[in-house]
């Protein structure tokens, strides 16, 4: 009797030692998270001082020139003119540039060169020399003679002694001989089409508007039940004059993983009349980065947003991402994000996403209804009795009602923040974070 | 002293990498806590000490 209760007295103590070691690990384990968290997320990793960089394929000393072909011309054996141009005022200095076609596909016919320019043609490439061109250099007619294999098919021009181009591609634009085929290629300058959205120089400004003759930005507070949920959102209506007014920036204007700001420093800093989070690029080590034109990485991570420099925004999924295509069209990207997923599908709405956060959460999004006019999105969340947090599937619906055409999710959750004036003005969850990104607005 | 640790450093770092997977499988992969350098420190960090206390462990059972 006396050993079975030394036994069990001893069985329990064991147990409670077993339980205690448990407890141990497991407080080890949590502290070994909490200084994973430190380094991983406040500490910066790489970078330094000064913007990391990278090759710049829109700087680079080689240029991929996309010719997007129609169907029937592939089929057909059709004659195509491929002409250049250099777009948004990139100025070219002397120098020369090959472009080099497979002869086995392409037959070249003809080509006839600007003013400016000269060329020669030789077997599977043609030497381009250039002098002081205009905006059209040449215009060479091509016939298809072989099965393309690549849709779209590409011609590579490669440097030589082609020296500067001002950090902007040549681009290429592919007729059927008669230029009807081809969509117009905008050079960005948004301020005629918009011209009632402007004014003549002076600066209109309320509580929720803000008017120049460069940019119309208007915020609005929008309060109401989704679903059965209390949501407040804030839209902020976005026209530019250029493109160009579409800006973002890197916390303490550093490219790096592991920098981040305040909003509200950043927004008063950049004298921003509007800014809000971006894709908090700086948590990860891969996805696409391109800023204000400048290309910093191009790893895929998720979907993918584009801003070109002709104002036209498109999602791309990260399957479908091709940095060398994506870059050749549109007169080269001005801004890219990757974080997602893309809300819409052709407008429509969507139901399924590429994202595993779906439930209801602060959201950030920006919107595209035409080049040169956007919107962006900031929605509370969390926060029980006064706005709590869209699903994917609902902010989704939300861009579809708005009227816009592309829509894409941006860093959300405690990251949401949106600074009007320089002042915060949704209300984050717990105050916010420091982000690694925006986008803005600047003021004049 | 440091033999005693060691496997609770271990068990340690599993229940870490348990956390992350989780994180990163169901929850926000956008933290992006697997794919960086300090977790692939740590995964070599737990590599080492796997081998010293299996090592140790066997050591133990050998002589014993």
């Amino acid at each position: 009797m006396v050993k079975r209760r030394r036994e069990k007295k001893r069985y329990k103590r064991n147990i409670e030692r077993i339980l205690a070691i448990i407890v141990f690990d497991i407080v080890l384990a949590g502290i070994g998270l909490v200084i994973f968290s430190f380094f991983h997320h406040v500490l910066p990793q790489s970078g330094g001082a000064g913007v990391a960089l990278e090759k710049n394929p829109g700087q680079s000393d080689v240029y991929t020139i996309t010719l997007v072909l129609q169907t029937s011309l592939s089929e057909n054996k059709e004659n195509f003119i491929a002409e250049g141009f250099l777009k948004n005022g990139a100025n070219l200095s002397d120098g020369e540039f090959e472009m080099i076609y497979t002869s086995d596909t392409l037959e070249y016919i003809d080509c006839s060169a600007e003013e400016g320019v000269s060329f020669s043609p030789e077997d599977g490439r043609l030497v381009f020399s250039f002098s002081s061109p205009g905006e059209k250099l040449f215009s060479c007619e091509f016939r298809i003679i072989g099965k393309l294999s690549d849709s779209p098919a590409k011609f590579v021009a490669e440097s030589g002694n082609f020296v500067s181009i001002d950090g902007k591609p040549v681009v290429v634009k592919i007729t059927d001989g008669t230029e009807t085929e081809t969509p117009e290629v905008s050079d960005g300058d948004f301020s005629r089409k918009f011209s009632d959205k402007f004014t003549g120089g002076e600066i209109v400004k309320t509580e929720n508007t803000y008017i120049s003759q460069n940019v119309n930005v208007k915020l609005e507070n929008v309060r109401k039940t989704v679903n059965g949920k209390q949501i407040s959102f804030f839209v902020a209506d976005i026209y530019v004059s250029r493109v160009e007014y579409f800006r973002t920036g890197f916390a303490k204007d550093t490219y790096g993983r592991g920098y981040s700001q305040d909003i509200e420093d950043f927004s008063q800093q950049k004298n921003a009349i509007l800014a809000v989070n971006g894709d908090y690029y700086g948590a990860r080590a891969v996805g696409v980065v391109v800023r204000n034109g400048v290309y910093y990485r191009g790893d895929l991570y998720e979907d993918v947003l584009v801003l070109w420099n002709d104002g036209v925004m498109e999602t791309f999924e990260a399957s479908e991402f091709d940095f060398d295509t994506v870059q050749a069209q549109h007169g080269g990207i001005w801004q890219a994000w990757s974080f997602g997923p893309e809300l819409l599908d052709s407008g429509v709405s969507k139901t399924s996403f590429n994202s595993k956060v779906i439930p209801s959460n602060p959201r950030s999004a920006v919107g595209y209804y035409e080049p040169g006019h956007y919107c962006i999105v900031v929605v509370d969340g969390r926060q029980s009795g006064y706005s709590e947090g869209l699903r994917m599937e609902e902010i989704s619906e939300l861009f579809a009602e708005l009227g816009c055409k592309v829509a894409y999710n941006l860093d959300g959750g405690q990251s949401s923040v949106l600074t009007w004036d320089g002042k915060l003005a949704n209300s984050p969850y717990k105050g916010g974070r420091t982000v690694s990104d925006f986008i803005y607005i600047p003021e004049e | 002293m440091f033999k005693k640790l060691l496997p609770h450093i271990t068990v340690a770092i599993s229940l870490m990498f348990i956390v992350l997977l989780i994180i990163d499988m169901f929850v926000n992969d956008a933290m992006a806590f697997i794919n960086n350098d300090i977790f692939k420190w740590l995964c070599l960090i737990f590599c080492v000490l796997v081998i010293v206390v299996s090592g140790l462990l066997m050591y133990y059972l050998y002589k014993k």
